[in-house]
């Protein structure tokens, strides 16, 4: 399709440690259009953040390393630069929103400074005081000359985005940008995104763990599950009827729903330990609906209705055939 | 901003706070010295056989006859008016002894200090550049070298290879005697004299601060706001210059300034070695004269400058840092 910015085919990022290898991203396959928002979503540690490292190129190597897979940015295959030619895309093309505002600034070096550097026109001075008012900076003379620690923490994430931004790339990544901030500020710097996205038709993949987020922001969702996307769809059908038992879980225990029920839900366990995964399908210890052939073999992504892929034995025909045990 | 304001209060407090520790400093060296064995009259008049009246007439001339805390009172009263005493070798006030040796000392200082900074920084970032590669090896390995040679025996080696068996470099002294040389050539003689002692001054600290420095630039290449330079698309030197560097100087500034006292202990035994005519082989000479004053003038002078290169250090972390406010709030 023309009509895709970012395509990441059998992506596995692995991590050697002392202890084995780390399958943080094993095998994902994930797209977004042109002025597409797209979810990504899964517990901590299920591997979102370093889908996006790894999108960016910024995996930490060593200890990680980009095994396999394609990640095809309009016509080229990331993978395939070297780290000069992979430079001018970080910043132009893809730029990245961070969880932490508070360490992802240079602490001794000046917001307006920190901005002007990714800017690649010539009147910088000007641009830096633009982009901070664009991304709703009160003062932002003053701002730019002031250091990091000077600035509350949705100052900072507003300072981040403004960075990310500064060269209006295509494709934003943003890496559960709220997370780290209070309630109130979220919904701003969520409000901010929003805007930027329609203004200047930029496409988001967003990385979250709150389904809420998702369903405001989102277009598409990807449920990441221990390295793996076990279902993606577009957002009013996931949510509507989810298929993974992981996904239904995570609906059900997110907290806005779970507001009018006495308990909130959980989903027992937790995440597993990505050195030694269960073997066959990686959530069967903690799926309530798991039979045997869960344990014995992966499940295949497979199309249950138009667009919406789930990777469940539930689903595949011969799966059922076996029944649970 | 009222930063300068606060500043300047801020180094008056800072010499404020110095008094009581120097006063503790001249009771202690003042205690210890005099409760070492030896008689500082022995020593003078060595293994000639004086009258004991002669003996009497000395001590009581330098004041030695006097009960210890009367001796100390009038030490402490003497400083206070800026009066550190008279040698009773060189038989002149114990401060224009040490004046006349602090260039001498400067001289030989501030190269090390220098040298040691810059050579353990720009080897620290090479070597933190690729960590466990053969060069980081190669600099590691030489610096814990460095840091296990013994002062001394390496004046000593350097003295035995580069001026006796090469005899490229004058072994003892700070210049050429007796020669009367002038403009570059003075200079030059000067240089060649200050080598040696220099390096074997600064080795040790250039090993740490390289230690230091490598494990500060690894350290802050693991911060987040270095990823967010590579999501920038800055080059990697850019990174290293603009976002490593200033960041990973801080801890390094620290050591330097600390170090400041170390590199005295080192002089006394460069100096010595070398013939150095620093406040270092003061220091030592006046130990083996039961000079007291002059002994405790080294010390006091030592202290005061080691109170000062660290207050002058937390000055330039305030410049490097700007999250790092003093004053009052």
């Amino acid at each position: 399709m023309e009509n895709i910015l970012l395509d990441v085919r059998g992506l596995k990022t692995y991590f050697h440690i002392s202890l084995g290898v780390v399958r943080a991203v094993d095998g994902v396959n994930l797209c977004v259009s042109k002025g597409e928002a797209v979810g990504l979503v899964g517990e901590s540690g299920c591997g979102k953040t370093m889908t996006a490292h790894s999108i960016m190129k910024l995996v930490p190597s060593p200890p990680g390393f980009i095994e396999e897979g394609e990640i095809w940015f309009r016509n080229t295959d990331l993978l395939r630069l070297g780290e000069q030619e992979m430079r001018k895309f970080r910043g132009r093309e893809v730029s990245m929103v961070f969880q932490d505002p508070m360490t992802y600034l240079n602490p001794v070096m000046k917001v307006g400074k920190q901005i002007a550097e990714v800017l690649v026109s010539p009147t910088r001075d000007r641009t830096v005081i633009k982009l901070l008012e664009s991304v709703g900076i009160p003062d932002p003379l003053k701002v730019a000359d002031q250091y990091p620690h000077e600035l509350s923490g949705g100052m900072r994430q507003r300072v981040l985005i403004a960075i990310a931004m500064a060269n209006d790339p295509p494709l934003l990544i943003a890496d559960e940008p709220t997370t780290a901030l209070d309630v109130t500020i979220q919904a701003q710097i969520l409000d901010l995104i929003k805007t930027i996205k329609t203004e200047k038709g930029t496409s988001l993949l967003l990385i979250t763990h709150d389904l809420g987020i998702v369903a405001e922001m989102c277009d598409r969702v990807y449920v990441m599950y221990a390295g793996k996307i076990v279902e993606s769809g577009d957002v009013f059908s996931i949510f509507e009827e989810p298929l993974h038992p992981y996904a239904q879980g995570l609906l059900r225990s997110s907290l806005s729903i779970a507001e009018f029920r006495e308990n909130l839900e959980t989903i027992e366990g937790t995440v597993p330990n990505l050195l030694d995964p269960p073997s066959g399908c990686r959530f069967h210890p903690r799926c309530p609906m798991a039979m045997s052939v869960c344990k014995e073999k992966e499940p295949s992504l497979i199309q249950e209705k138009p667009g919406h892929e789930v990777s469940c034995w539930l689903y595949e025909k011969d799966g059922r055939d076996r029944n649970h045990s | 901003m009222a930063k300068d304001g606060s500043v300047k209060s801020y180094i008056l407090r800072r010499l404020l706070h110095a008094l009581p520790l120097l006063l503790c400093v001249v009771v202690f060296n003042f205690t210890l010295i005099h409760m070492a064995p030896g008689d500082p009259i022995q020593s003078l008049i060595g293994e000639f056989p004086a009258p004991e009246a002669y003996v009497e007439a000395m001590r009581s001339a330098f004041g030695l006859d006097k009960p210890l805390y009367v001796q100390l009172w009038l030490y402490i009263t003497n400083i206070l008016k800026g009066d550190l005493g008279f040698s009773f070798y060189y038989r002149q006030p114990v401060l224009a002894v040490i004046v006349e040796r602090v260039p001498a000392t400067l001289q030989l200082m501030i190269p090390a200090v220098l040298f040691s900074a810059l050579a353990g920084l720009l080897l620290g970032i090479f070597s933190a550049r690729k960590p466990y590669s053969l060069s980081d090896n190669a600099i590691s390995s030489f610096a814990l070298l460095g840091y296990c040679l013994p002062i001394f025996w390496l004046g000593q080696m350097l003295m035995l290879i580069f001026s006796i068996k090469l005899g490229w470099l004058p072994s003892q002294g700070i210049k050429t005697l007796g020669a009367e040389l002038e403009g570059f050539k003075a200079f030059a003689d000067r240089l060649s004299h200050l080598f040696l002692p220099a390096l074997a001054l600064s080795i040790r600290h250039v090993a740490i601060n390289v230690r230091i420095m490598r494990s500060s630039m690894l350290e802050v290449s693991y911060e987040d706001y270095i990823t967010l330079a590579r999501s920038k698309g800055l080059d990697e030197k850019t990174i290293v210059a603009r976002h490593m560097l200033p960041n990973a100087l801080l801890p390094v500034v620290t050591i330097i300034g600390l170090d400041i006292g170390f590199l005295f202990t080192g002089s006394v035994l460069v100096e010595t070695v070398f013939g150095w005519p620093g406040i270092g082989r003061l220091m030592y000479e006046s130990i083996l004269k039961r000079d007291y004053p002059v002994l405790m003038g080294t010390f006091l002078i030592t202290t005061v400058l080691v109170v000062l290169t660290n207050l002058i250090v937390d000055l330039i972390y305030l410049w490097l840092d700007p999250r790092v406010k003093y004053g009052r709030k």
